[in-house]
């Protein structure tokens, strides 16, 4: 039999969306958090939270450089911002890179605890923490995704009738259809850009067709000649470096009132040094900086580099727009907004694919449905829990303990992995509805989000009250928000463990029904 | 003034939305007035279509070109997802919030304007 353009569509859209689901949803989820990675790397680092925020003292920090890394292949100093009150230097040198927090005013480095904090989700959006491999995997399920994107419209026949239609109080099958539609279609602009414009980030990567050929692959060939970004080679004569402050002040004057985002030192001490000055990209769409370079002993100008080709430019807008590194806090609320609403639309697409199977006997007594209701528990409950874990993890393990970042690592993956195991166990052995597991981890996750703030308090001086008599909203925000997630996380838990209750008692002569 | 840009768009997608009969009986019951006839409809539809096009207007006005259409898409899905979240679970109260964000933003650009003759 042949089948209609909408049924094959359908499939597509069924089981393209079950399979990269899982790992759409983490991608989603976590790239929902990178949003605000600044504002979470601050938070976790709470020794940082009763610093003065001043402007860089640059000269301080180049002192600090020199003590520090005198024979640094490279050096970096990142300059404090409105997200990111403080500032950072880093170093290279034989391969590896180091980066401390300083002190703006005396560019001394900070003691603070060791922490991955908003890195982490941002590496783990983009490439799962493996490397290149990773952002192939990503790269593989965000086409998958514009593919389920574009065959959910072909198949969603009532879009526009069904546009403002949600009835929670409908049939399970109903309700959760509405809530799908409701999340994609609402926010589809959104949906698109964000994979469309993820794709586009790593063209070099998936498309190096061009690059191949023109530059023999070699990447960093293709971008000194994008950038003119050319670097002498050392020339091991020691030279002083002149004041990298009157430089990043000569370089303001190219930018129009544009602020300096980070300078960079290539070859400090040597003969051949190169400042480059970047600015800050906060201002425009455009996500890729513009950079002034002097050279580092004379101190006269070599390059000012504007990014105005209208390819780079295309890209770099594209880009821009995924990142979201521009504009004010609003709009990166709005992202935080609907990166949620395209987390709940996978989520809740993914519940769609077991609800509608359920009640057919031959469909669910099967090994695959049962492996399906446990991977979907644990990847959209269990990865509430892990994140949870990870911020109680930062305030609970000592701040002097030996790799804890790496601990803080650890402990997620090892509550997530507890999490699948205990949802694929449940269903397995005691046969439990997967309707009690979803309850019970997101009642885990609601009592870990919620007693945060109390968390925080305890090991902390900045503690909500504090914080918000202070009008410090950076770190208010965060206790508000765990209260938020927890007591949402508590009723979503509620109203399906009364769903569940009600549906193990089905002769009940009064039924009980789920009110609004 | 970002709240206007979503006040707006509650307030324009509100309209669409009683364009449609099923939500025009939902919020304003069978016998209300105007009338649930083809002409009411297509007015409020029109006038749905007009906020949302002030609601962008807006946004560019407070944003910028670059910034306000991104805060525009943004607003208008957030306002969107409110819209029907209140909408399913108190119909009245999805209506009563969407009159009082147009007449809130009227206040608003009247008072500005007359600030900016004096």
């Amino acid at each position: 039999m042949k089948e209609s353009f909408s049924q094959s569509m359908d499939w597509l859209h069924t089981w393209a969306g079950l399979l990269f689901g899982w790992l759409l949803f983490a991608i989603f989820f976590t790239g929902t958090l990178t949003v605000f990675d600044q504002e979470i790397t601050y938070w976790m680092q709470p020794e940082l939270h009763h610093v003065a925020h001043t402007p860089l003292n640059v000269n301080a920090a180049m002192h600090t450089l020199e003590q520090l890394a005198p024979q640094a292949e490279r050096w970096w100093i990142e300059l404090p911002n409105e997200r990111t009150p403080a500032s950072t230097i880093r170093w290279s040198q034989d391969g590896t890179s180091v980066s401390r927090v300083i002190d703006s005013q005396t560019g001394q480095p900070l003691t603070l605890r060791n922490t991955h904090g908003g890195e982490f989700f941002y590496r783990f959006h983009y490439q799962l923490l493996l490397d290149e491999a990773g952002t192939w995997i990503v790269g593989a399920a965000a086409m998958a995704m514009l593919a389920v994107l574009v065959a959910g419209i072909v198949i969603h026949h009532r879009i526009f009738k069904d546009f403002f239609t949600f009835r929670p109080g409908a049939s399970s099958h109903r309700a959760w259809l509405d809530a799908h539609n409701v999340t994609s279609v609402l926010a589809l602009p959104f949906h698109f850009m964000i994979t469309f414009t993820g794709l586009v980030i790593f063209w070099s990567i998936y498309m190096p067709a061009g690059i191949q050929v023109q530059y023999d692959g070699n990447m960093d060939d293709f971008w000194a000649e994008a950038e003119s970004f050319i670097e002498p080679e050392r020339t091991n004569h020691k030279a002083p470096l002149v004041s990298l402050r009157d430089l990043e002040r000569q370089a303001r004057r190219y930018w129009q009132g544009g602020q300096t985002r980070s300078i960079v030192v290539s070859h400090p001490g040597d003969s051949h040094a190169l400042v480059h000055v970047y600015r800050r990209s906060d201002d425009r769409l455009s996500l890729y900086n513009d950079r002034v370079t002097f050279d580092g002993t004379s101190g006269a100008l070599r390059t000012v580099w504007i990014n105005s080709k209208p390819a780079y430019m295309t890209q770099s807008v594209l880009s821009g727009l995924h990142f979201v590194q521009f504009g004010s806090s609003t709009l990166r609320w709005l992202y935080f907004g609907m990166g949620l609403a395209a987390s709940a639309m996978i989520a809740t697409g993914l519940v769609l694919w077991v609800v509608k199977r359920q009640g057919r006997h031959t469909a669910t007594n099967t090994v695959g449905y049962q492996l399906v209701e446990g991977f979907n528990v644990a990847a959209v409950a269990g990865l509430l829990v892990a994140t949870a874990t990870f911020f109680w993890a930062n305030r609970l393990l000592p701040a002097e303990l030996p790799a804890r970042e790496f601990i803080e690592l650890q402990m997620f993956f090892t509550v997530w992995s507890l999490c699948l195991g205990h949802a694929l166990l449940k269903n397995f052995f005691r046969h439990c509805p997967s309707v009690r597991i979803w309850a019970t981890q997101l009642a885990m996750a609601a009592m870990l989000f919620g007693l945060l703030p109390i968390v925080n308090a305890i090991t902390t001086e900045s503690h909500l009250l504090h914080a918000l008599s202070q009008g410090r909203w950076e770190v208010a925000g965060f206790d508000l928000s765990f209260l938020v997630s927890g007591l949402g996380l508590a009723w979503t838990a509620r109203r399906l463990d009364q769903s569940a209750r009600a549906s193990s008692r089905p002769l009940n002569p009064h039924p009980v029904t789920s009110g609004g | 003034m970002d709240i206007l840009v979503f006040l707006l768009s509650y307030g324009g997608l509100l309209m669409l939305c009683l364009g449609m009969p099923k939500h025009y009986q939902a919020m304003l019951g069978q016998s209300s007035f105007p009338p649930n006839s083809f002409l009411a409809r297509l007015i409020l539809k029109i006038v749905g279509w007009l906020i949302l096009g002030l609601s962008l207007v807006v946004a560019i006005a407070t944003a910028g070109w670059s910034f306000g259409p991104v805060q525009w898409i943004g607003f208008l899905s957030i306002g969107g997802l409110t819209l029907i979240v209140v909408r399913s679970h108190a119909p009245r109260l999805a209506l009563i919030f969407g009159v009082l964000s147009l007449v809130s933003v009227l206040l608003t650009l009247l008072i500005h304007e007359i600030q900016s003759h004096f």
